[in-house]
Order: structure tokens, then sequence, then C-alpha cells
């Protein structure tokens, strides 16, 4: 019962949307920044992201790092100061209040911490408002498909209570009803479990995946970091930055300044399937991060042909025994010959600056170095063995 | 079914019920104003002129000579004259049967005659203009016994069945029975003019040694005749008539066709009242903006969850003019029923005033059309734009402005409240307390919100001091225009009298410390364009009158040496506007056209059209030389009880030398007999400033009631850190009354301008002329109590409410 793309657009059309987009959701270098009397204050600073349909993205940060106004952003609660939102075939930032209104409405179901429930409706009318909004069902479809709803959440039996006269968990499962209302390919909710319990919250979460299951795309921000590695996908914030996922996954000992910066620093390279990105017995001067898709690890067989010792996916680095050892690649690497790559790349300089920085990083990757090194000692002479 | 956005607004309008009732009232009050002022303009005029036309009343008529049944046959087959009655009234004289019996009864004067006209037609059965209507006894009047007016039956103090004691002016006394009541549309009540009407057979005026013939001839024109031209060139030929049979015609009256006269007086009351009533429809308007823009500050992050939910602009927009709209209607349920029992009200008032009867008292369409569309655009008017400006926020700022110091809040730093560094150097805290130090800053918190309620108290305020304004207004121009003739007593003699006697008489009596002589004439002033004045009074007086003492506005005084020359009052100026000084002036005295000229024009006189001219020369004028007909004194001591007592020894002093005295009266009674007329105007003003103050105090009870809704969480916070029950309600109380003294001050000094333009416009209505203007202190201390106590009041409930709030509800509130 839960399409999943935009209702505006008919869907990615030879894999792109309206605007050239590629995924259901992108933001290109989008900048939030608030005047205050107390100065102005930027709340992102730049931000580019991007969601495909069916991921279940947990946005995290501290208090005050910007991921709610990332998240107003994306439902177009707020609007950018500058940069470029594409939701389906729709870029948001150019609509008018009211478009933007209805196409809320019809798109993106919202979910709030407090569930922000209209206290002097029901629970069913609650569900209905957005569809009386938006036009959508016929009066007698709206009450049936509000108490399919909260049957759906499991709150069937709330249906004509007033909010308060619920339980907080029971509130935000009809806030959720409502956000699935108009059936709206995307869901944003703003910390949904944040003013519940863990048992509850916890029953939240599972409705959530759930519908992402059925094929819904949800962004929620949370704090609780137990929970969002339930999501398929972490994005953290900080200080109004997007921290690359996979370099806070990867080098979880880095503070959140030092991945900030080292994010700032990455430079983002996209191989098509089968390029080459590093070629044995050349200097190396980079530290490479995969971001998406797939290396493999090449190198040269006894009789001059090519072995794939391996392969590297998301989150794994290459690039580091050369720029730690000195000398030449030990091996080739290059872009999966199906899916291609995407990598984040830093510059020696950087590389060596992080290192010093961070001794347990220096340490933990001396020691995938060690084991690089031994493991490319021990392909190499299977090589010539299986040669000779 | 409603669809959920039309329950959400019938449920917000139930779910918060003292809001709605705030809301409700303030909408209804103005459409309760306008409503009763509208509709009793309505019913006052269509029952007044209604009951004036269910007489016949005639299009002319004219005073003449005597004249017998054979003129009035003439008169009836003349060209153009489709009817004609006769009509005799003569003024007599009388005491009531508790007057005979010694008593005295409300405040009478058990010694003192009053007036009464006594009025006869050829045929009471058949009186075709200007008909009169049995009431209840006995009809037509039997011979030697009276039917009384209704209006006058108060006033003189009698019932029928009673039996009063008359005398002609030819002296002979008469004992009249009292056998029934009449209705004649044509007489006000008795009080006003100090003259009762009462209705006799020829038999009887013949009774009392008066011919049978009639004075007055009342004309029905041919319908043709629709205009005042049409109708003056018939008088002119009816007039010739008459005088071709060797009479005089005194004096032609043409009244407007179909009006009431007394419509002249009551339309512009009821347009003051209206203005007022305006007024109050205005300060409604303020009430709602008020309440509005709270209601929508308190719904603003409803209206951003609604919009984040899909809502655009239009249908938030839509909503709240829905919740404005039933707000209005549910105004016009209250408000129509009242205003028509008001209009009902009013309306009798008028009615016993002026002696007509309300039969209709159904509100007239166009005042329930009027009512509805006040009682919806304005409301909806008012709160168009805060409801815009409110649905355009974005849902961010209507989601994120919340918690003790909002961003919109802290944007806005009060700069009258001494916060910080202004407050810090005087301690401000330690003299008048943390509590009331927090109260004061709390009444400047929301400027827009303050500023609209201070303008319905300020508004009210300045209206109700205003009217009191008016009352001392009138009071001094009452002192003034006594001022005027410093006078103590005036009596009327039977006849003329050489006025060395009168004077010499007169002092003779203990008390009497000055005495003077003068004549009283009625005169009609012979227009231009040969239509006479309605009549005017005379007041022939020694130029060098020790007792009078004029305020000129234009021209002179009197001369000892001037022969013609006359001196009008501004009142005359309300009937003769052309007149000016310098102007010559055609009069009618006695019937006698006689020419004047106009030198002097003088205000504060009572008000009445007056004329003052040289006694010496109207008296040689007149053949009357050195006599007199009145005799004006001074007493000493000069209370009303001594007023009194030495014009009842005066009376009878003049009796005992042969000197008889037709009426009497002191200035005391003068005064009473004005003052009681302005009272009825008072009364109803004092009505509307009582409603405007009730619009204030509902505004300031709203304004109250969301100041501490708004700011629950912070008075959470306050006993969270220890605040006791005490405290909080003092600091809500304390901000309602310093609001209340706040409009006090204001509405006292905006009550200056409008009290003068309100007494300048009323002074100009009812008699031609600014009054004197005084400023109110009685109405600016009882409007001091008055706003204290509404504003204690009106914040009694939202400080109890507040003193309630616990710290757990405010963490719920969220």
């Amino acid at each position: 019962m839960f399409g999943n793309q935009p209702r505006n657009g008919k869907g990615p059309r030879n894999g792109h949307y309206q605007h050239g987009n590629d995924h259901l959701i992108e933001l290109h270098n989008v900048v939030k920044t608030y005047k205050s009397a107390a100065g102005a204050f930027t709340a992102l600073k730049g931000i580019d992201l991007e969601v495909d349909s069916g991921e279940f993205v947990a946005v995290i940060g501290k208090s005050g790092s910007g991921k709610s106004t990332l998240i107003n952003m994306i439902t177009g609660i707020d609007r950018p100061t500058s940069g470029e939102i594409l939701i389906g075939d729709t870029a948001i930032q150019n609509l008018k209040e009211g478009k933007l209104a209805e196409w809320r409405g019809r798109n993106v179901g919202v979910i709030f911490q407090f569930f922000q429930l209209l206290p002097t409706l029901t629970a069913a009318e609650n569900i209905m408002l957005p569809m009386d909004f938006c036009h959508m069902y016929t009066m007698r479809e709206r009450r049936e498909r509000a108490l399919h709803l909260l049957e759906l959440v499991g709150v069937a039996e709330q249906a004509d209570k007033l909010p308060s006269t619920l339980s907080g968990g029971q509130q935000q499962r009809v806030a959720i009803a409502r956000a699935l209302a108009n059936d709206p390919p995307i869901l944003a909710a703003d910390e949904p479990t944040g003013n519940l319990d863990s048992k509850t919250a916890d029953s939240v979460f599972g409705l959530f995946e759930t519908l992402v299951h059925q094929g819904k795309t949800i962004l929620m921000v949370t704090h609780d970091r137990d929970l969002a590695r339930r999501a398929t996908r972490t994005v953290v914030i900080s200080d109004g930055e997007v921290i690359e996922e996979y370099l806070a996954k990867t080098f979880p000992m880095l503070t959140e300044t030092q991945l900030k910066e080292v994010t700032r620093n990455l430079a983002t390279e996209k191989h098509a399937p089968g390029a080459v990105i590093l070629r044995q017995g050349m200097t190396p001067d980079k530290f490479y991060l995969i971001t998406k898709g797939r290396v493999e690890v090449v190198l040269p067989g006894a009789d001059g042909d090519e072995i794939v010792a391996t392969t590297m996916i998301a989150g794994q680095y290459f690039g580091e025994v050369e720029l730690r050892r000195g000398g030449h690649n030990i091996a080739t690497i290059r872009a999966d010959a199906v899916s291609g790559v995407e990598v984040a790349a830093l510059e020696r300089d950087e590389f060596e600056r992080l290192l010093a920085a961070s001794a347990a990083t220096r340490d933990a990757i001396d020691q995938v170095v060690a084991a690089r090194l031994a493991e490319n000692q021990a392909a190499r002479s299977q090589g010539r063995n299986h040669h000779a | 079914m409603l669809s959920p956005r039309w329950r959400k607004v019938v449920r917000d309008l139930w779910g918060n019920k003292l809001r709605t009732i705030l809301v409700v009232l303030s909408i209804a009050v103005g459409v309760f104003a306008v409503g009763m002022i509208a509709g009793a303009q309505e019913t006052t005029m269509t029952a007044m002129n209604g009951s004036w036309n269910s007489t016949v009343p005639a299009n002319i008529t004219l005073y003449t000579d005597l004249f017998d049944e054979d003129l009035l046959w003439t008169v009836r087959h003349m060209p153009g004259v489709a009817d004609a009655g006769g009509k005799r009234t003569v003024a007599v004289r009388f005491k009531n049967p508790a007057q005979l019996a010694g008593l005295t009864t409300g405040g009478v004067d058990p010694a003192k005659w009053r007036n009464l006209g006594l009025t006869t037609y050829p045929d009471f059965e058949a009186i075709p203009v200007g008909k009169v209507f049995p009431q209840s006894g006995a009809w037509p009047p039997p011979d030697r016994q009276v039917l009384i007016e209704r209006a006058s039956l108060e006033w003189m103090g009698v019932k029928v069945g009673d039996t009063i004691l008359a005398e002609a002016s030819n002296g002979r006394q008469r004992e009249l029975r009292i056998a029934g009541v009449v209705h004649d549309p044509g007489q006000m009540q008795a009080s006003w003019n100090g003259q009762a009407a009462g209705y006799v057979s020829a038999e009887t005026l013949k009774w009392f040694g008066v011919p049978q013939d009639f004075d007055q001839l009342e004309i029905i024109a041919r319908p043709e005749y629709t205009d005042q031209k049409a109708l003056a060139r018939l008088s002119q030929e009816i007039r010739n008539k008459i005088e071709n049979s060797g009479r005089t015609v005194y004096y032609t009256f043409i009244p407007k066709p179909g009006k009431h006269p007394a419509g002249e007086s009551v339309e512009p009351i009821l347009l003051v009242l209206g203005v007022l009533g305006s007024l109050s429809l205005a300060l409604s308007a303020l009430l709602v903006v008020n309440t509005m823009q709270a209601l929508l500050t308190q719904q603003v992050r409803q209206m951003g969850i609604m919009k984040a939910i899909g809502a655009r602009n239009g249908q938030i927009t839509g909503i709240y003019c829905g919740m404005v709209v039933a707000f209005g209607l549910l105004a016009l349920i209250i408000a129509i029923p009242l205003g028509a029992l008001g209009a009902r009200g009013l309306a009798q008032i008028m009615a016993n005033l002026i002696n007509f009867d309300v039969s209709d008292f159904r509100v007239p369409p166009s005042v329930l059309a009027l009512e509805a569309a006040i009682g919806l655009a304005v409301p909806l008017l008012a709160s168009l734009y805060p409801i815009i400006s409110a649905a355009r926020i974005t849902p961010h700022e209507a989601m994120s402005d919340f918690g003790l110091s909002s961003a919109r809040a802290a944007r806005r730093p009060s700069r009258f409240a001494p916060t910080g560094r202004v407050a810090a150097p005087f301690q401000l805290g330690r003299v008048i307390g943390r509590p009331t130090l927090l109260s004061l800053r709390n009444t400047f918190r929301r400027k827009g919100r303050l500023a609209l309620t201070l303008a319905t108290l300020i508004l009210g305020g300045a209206i109700f001091i205003g009217v009191f304004s008016v009352r001392d207004s009138v009071l001094a121009t009452l002192d003034a225009m006594f001022n005027y003739v410093d006078y103590d007593a005036v009596m009327v003699f039977r006849r003329a009298y050489r006025i060395d006697q009168i004077e010499r008489e007169a002092r003779r009596v203990p008390g009497v410390v000055a005495a003077e002589g003068w004549r009283f004439d009625n005169a009609r002033r012979m227009r231009p364009d040969d239509t006479e004045s309605d009549p005017l009074f005379v007041r022939a007086l020694p130029a060098r009158s020790a007792l009078v003492r004029p305020r000129l506005v234009e021209g002179r005084w009197l001369l000892p040496d001037d022969e013609n020359a006359v001196v009008i009052n501004t009142m005359l100026l309300k009937n003769e506007p052309d007149l000016k000084v310098g102007d010559p002036l055609k009069l009618k005295i006695a019937g006698k056209e006689t020419d004047w000229r106009v030198v002097g024009l003088v205000a504060d006189t009572p008000p009445l059209p007056m004329l003052h001219v040289n006694y010496a020369y109207t008296a040689r004028l007149m053949g009357e030389v050195d006599r007199a007909g009145v005799v004006i004194v001074v007493t000493e001591p000069r209370d009303a009880a001594s007023q009194t007592q030495i014009s009842k020894a005066l009376e009878a002093h003049f009796k005992s030398v042969g000197m008889e005295t037709n009426y009497r009266q002191t200035s005391a009674e003068e005064r009473a007999q004005i003052v009681a007329r302005f009272d009825v105007l008072i009364i109803f003003l004092l009505i509307m400033a009582v409603l405007l103050a009730v619009v204030g105090a509902i505004g300031l009870a709203g304004t109250m009631s969301l100041n501490v809704l708004e700011r629950t969480r912070e008075i959470g916070v306050m006993r969270a850190i220890g605040a006791s029950d005490g405290s909080v309600f003092q600091i809500v109380v304390v901000e309602g009354v310093l609001i209340g003294l706040i409009s006090w001050a204001s509405g006292a000094l905006l009550a200056f301008p409008f009290g003068k333009l309100l007494s300048d416009a009323i002074g100009n209505i009812t008699m031609k002329t600014a009054m004197s203007y005084t400023y109110s202190t009685t109405g600016l201390r009882l409007w001091l109590a008055t706003a204290t106590i509404l504003a204690i009041l009106a914040s009694l409930l939202p400080a109890r409410n507040a003193s309630r709030v616990s710290v757990r509800d405010v963490l719920a509130y969220e």
C-alpha cells in the first residue's frame, strides 16, 4: 500500500530524476544561516547529502549540531539560505510556501519529538487532517484509512480519544499514523523516540524498520547511537557539517573535531569500473577511503598476468602502506569492474598531520600496514608457488 | 459530517470557554450598542410619527381672535381645504386635592398654583383634526368635569375621581372633578413645560365665564398641497378670509408634514447616542483584534503543525476566519435579543417622555441586517490582518518559538521596563518589592496588546469622564443662566400695575432686598418671506436694571435711550438662524406689528428664544406707560426654602393690598425644571458610558487571562523557585491595577477634549450655543474608583488561575 516514489514525479527515468539527480534526496552545498540580535549563526555549512529510496538514515550529532535543521531543510519546514535540495523531481527550495505545504503533505510525513498532535482533535481526526488539507481520498475513505493506519501502528482502540488521554508511546504511534496519512514515500522524524521510555522507543523503532521494509525512505534525527546503529545508514553531523560516514566508522578513535577536519580535507573521487587508481611501482601521494562500490587489489602474476589478490568494500582504505612505509605501491588498485568505486582521498600532508594528532589512529593504521604487508608477501609467494 | 479542520474550530471554541466568552462578549457589546440605538431610533421614529399621524395632525394651525362654527364652516368649504377643526385652549391655574387638604405631596408647595390648559372642541365625538383619544373614565368630558391628559397625571399628582380647584384668569374658581384620562399625542410630559393639559366641554368653559367660541383653526389641506410653499399660499388665503371677517390672525404654524414636532429634539439625541454606540463598536473591534492576536499567538504552534502536515496559507486563514465568523454568530445570538430589549427600553423611555405609544417592538429588518453585518464583518475585518500575518509564518518559525526566552521575546526588549542596568542604580526592586517590579515589567512585555487594551480602557474612561463633564457643564451653564438674571423669585400679576407701586409693596415684605417691575410679552417674528415664527419671549426691562448681567456674544446691551433696539439670545438663533446683529426685525406683539433692530446677542440665558427690549419704549408702544405685569425680586437669604417662603409671603402681601397674582416661581424651581430635562439625556449618556466601561473591563480581563496563559510556564518556574500563591496572585493583580491606573491617567487627559466636544455638541443641539465647559472632577474620581475596581475584578480570575499553576502542570505543558 505504500508507494516509494514522490507523488509529483514518476520516479527516476533512465536512472535520473527531472533535475538530473540520481538519488531520491539530494542536498547540494546547503547553507542555513540564522540572524538574531546576537549576530548571525550558521547552522548548516554547505551540506552535501544523498539518500536513496528505501534507505533508513539515522542523522546523529550532538545537541545544536544542526541535525534538526537538516531534517527541516529536507521536509521544507525551513528554507536554506543557499544551496539546492532536490527531492525526487522537485527542487523544493524553489517552491512557494503554499505549494511547499501541499507538496509536503503529499510527499513527506513529518514526525516530531513532542508528537504535536492537535489537542482538540481525536486520534482518528488528527490522521484525517492531512488528507483533508491535501484533498486526498473521499470523506468516507479518510475515516476508514485513519482507522486502518491506527491499526497498523497498533493503537486502533484509541481512535476516538483525545491526545491528552493517550500515553506518550500511543501519541507517537498516532503521530506516525498521521505521517502516513497521505501515503508519502518519505518519512522524516525529528527525535521521534526522544520523549519515550526505552521500551516504547524500541517498539516505535521497530515500526520504522517495518515501514522501511515496506519501501518507505526514512530520515530520523536521534541522539541515541544504539538506535542509530540499527538504521541502514548513519549521517553524523557536527557543527553544521556532515562527517564522512565511513571515516567515523573506520576511525572511531578520532575526536569529532578531528573527524570534521579530515572530512573537510577529503576529496571525493569517482572511478569508472576497471579504472586504475594506484599502479604498482608508482609513488603514491594520497590515502583513500572507499565510500561506495568496491576496488580490486591486483598483484602481478609470475607470467606477467594479473592476480586479483583481494577486493575491498566501502569503509576499507588503501594507500596507507606506502604513505607509512615509504617507497612504491606494493599493488595495483583498480575500481571494481562492475560497480566502479567512489573514494574519499586525503593528501599525504593531511594524512600525516592526522596521524601526528591521533596516536591511537596511527597505531591502528600501523597494525593494518603490518598485516597488509604480511598478506601481500604471502600472496606474492603464493603466486610464485602457484606459477611454479 | 464536518471535516476535521472544522471540527477543530468547533472544539477550539468549546475547549477554551473563557476565551470564547471573552471574544463573543467583546463582539456582542459593540453589536448590542449599535443594535440598541439603531433599533431605538427606528422604533421611536416610526412609533412617534405613527402616533402623531394617528391624530390627523393639522397641516396649518392659525391662532386668531375668537370665531364661531360659521367661520369654521366657511373655511371648511374653501378650495384646497380638506377639513378644518376649531379648538380653544384656556390657561387656568389649579391646586390638586392634596394641596386643597393642605398636605404636601411630592415636594409640591400646598399653597402653590400651577398651570393647566383647558381645551375644548366643538364636538368631542367628531374631532376632525388633532384628535385626542379616550383612555379611561368618561368620554366626552361631562359638564363641570375635566379629563386629564395621561402625561399630566403624575405631575399634577391626581387620579380619576379626584377634584381639583381651578381658577380662570378672571378670578373665577371652580372645583373640577377628574372624570377620565385621555391621550393627546400632541402633548408632552407636563413636567417639561410646567403646564398640565385638561379637556373640558364648552359648557364647562362657560361655567368659568369664558366665551364658548374658538381661537385655534386647524386645517387639513387637500393632498395636492404637498410642499411648504403651497401650504403657505393656502394659509395666506385662509388668513385673508378670516381677516375679511374682521378678526385678527395672531399666528400661523405650518409644521413639517407627517413628522412629530418633538422629532427635531429626539433625532439629535439619538444621533449623539449613535456616535457613542459607534465608539463602543470601535472599542469592541479593538478588543477583537487584541483577543484574536492573543488567540493566534497561542495557536501559532498548531498552525506550524498543520503546515507541516500539508496545510496551505489559504487553508489556515480559512480555518481562523471560520473561527471568527463562529465568534460573530455566537455574539449575534446574544446581542440581537439584548439589543432588541435595549431598543425597547430606550424607545419606551422616549415614548414616556414624548407621550406616544410603541405597539410594535419587533426589530426592523434593516437593524437586523446592520447587526448581522457588524457582528460578522467587523470582527472579520479586525482580525483579518493578524490572521493573514500569523498564517504566513513558516512552520519552522511557528514551531521554534518556545521556551522561557523565546527569540521573539528576546528581540523586543522593553524601553519602559526597568530591567538590568536601568533598574540597578535605583534598586527599584528593593523599594517596591520584587513581585511588584515583576508586575511592572510584565505590564510592558506585550506592548501591542497593552496598547490595544489601554486604547479600550482610555477611550471608555474618556467617555465616562466626558459624560460627567457634560453634566457638570450643564450645571455650570445653568449657573451662568441664573447669573444672567440675578433673581430669586418671579411673580406674574393678573393685570398690569404701576411700577412704583409694585416695587414699593414688594420691598415691604421681609426678606425682599430688591424688586423690579418688568413686562413679559409673547411675540412672533414676521419673517421676510411672510411666514411667522414660533412664539418668542419678550422681556421688557429697565436698561439700567441691577438684576441683569448679560454675557454679550456680539453687539451691545440695551441703553436707556434705546427705542426699538432689541437684544436677542442664542436660543432664538435655533429657530431664526438668519438673524444677525444689525438686522431689522419685525415683531407681532399682541397682534400688533412693530419694527425693531437687533443690537446685540447674549448667551447663557434660560433655554428659550428670548428678546430683550427697553421697558420704557415697549410700555409706550403697548399703551401701558409705567405699568408692569411682572415683578422680579431678590431675597435674603437666597436658599431654595427661603425663596419659597419669601415668595409665598410676597404673594400674600400683594393679595392683601389688592394686587392679584397669577403665577409665581422661584429660581430654584425653574432650575430644577431645566435640570430635569437634561437629566434624561445624561442618563442615556451614562448608560453608554457604563457600557463602554464594561467593554474596557472585558478587554482587561481578556488581556490578563491571555497574559497568564502565555506565562504559564514562567509562573510554574517561579513556583519551582519558591513563589507562594500570594506572590503569584499579587503579581497578576498588580499588573491589572497598573494597567487600570495608566488607562485612568491617560483617559483623564483625553476626557478633556472629548468632554468639550460632547458638551459643545449637546449645547448646540439643545440651546444653539456651546455650554460653559467644566471638566468634571467627580467623573475623574468616579472613574478612578471604577477603573481600579474593574481592574481588580478583571484580574481576579486570571490571578486565581495563575496561583493554581503547579510545577507539574508546567512540565506537562509542552
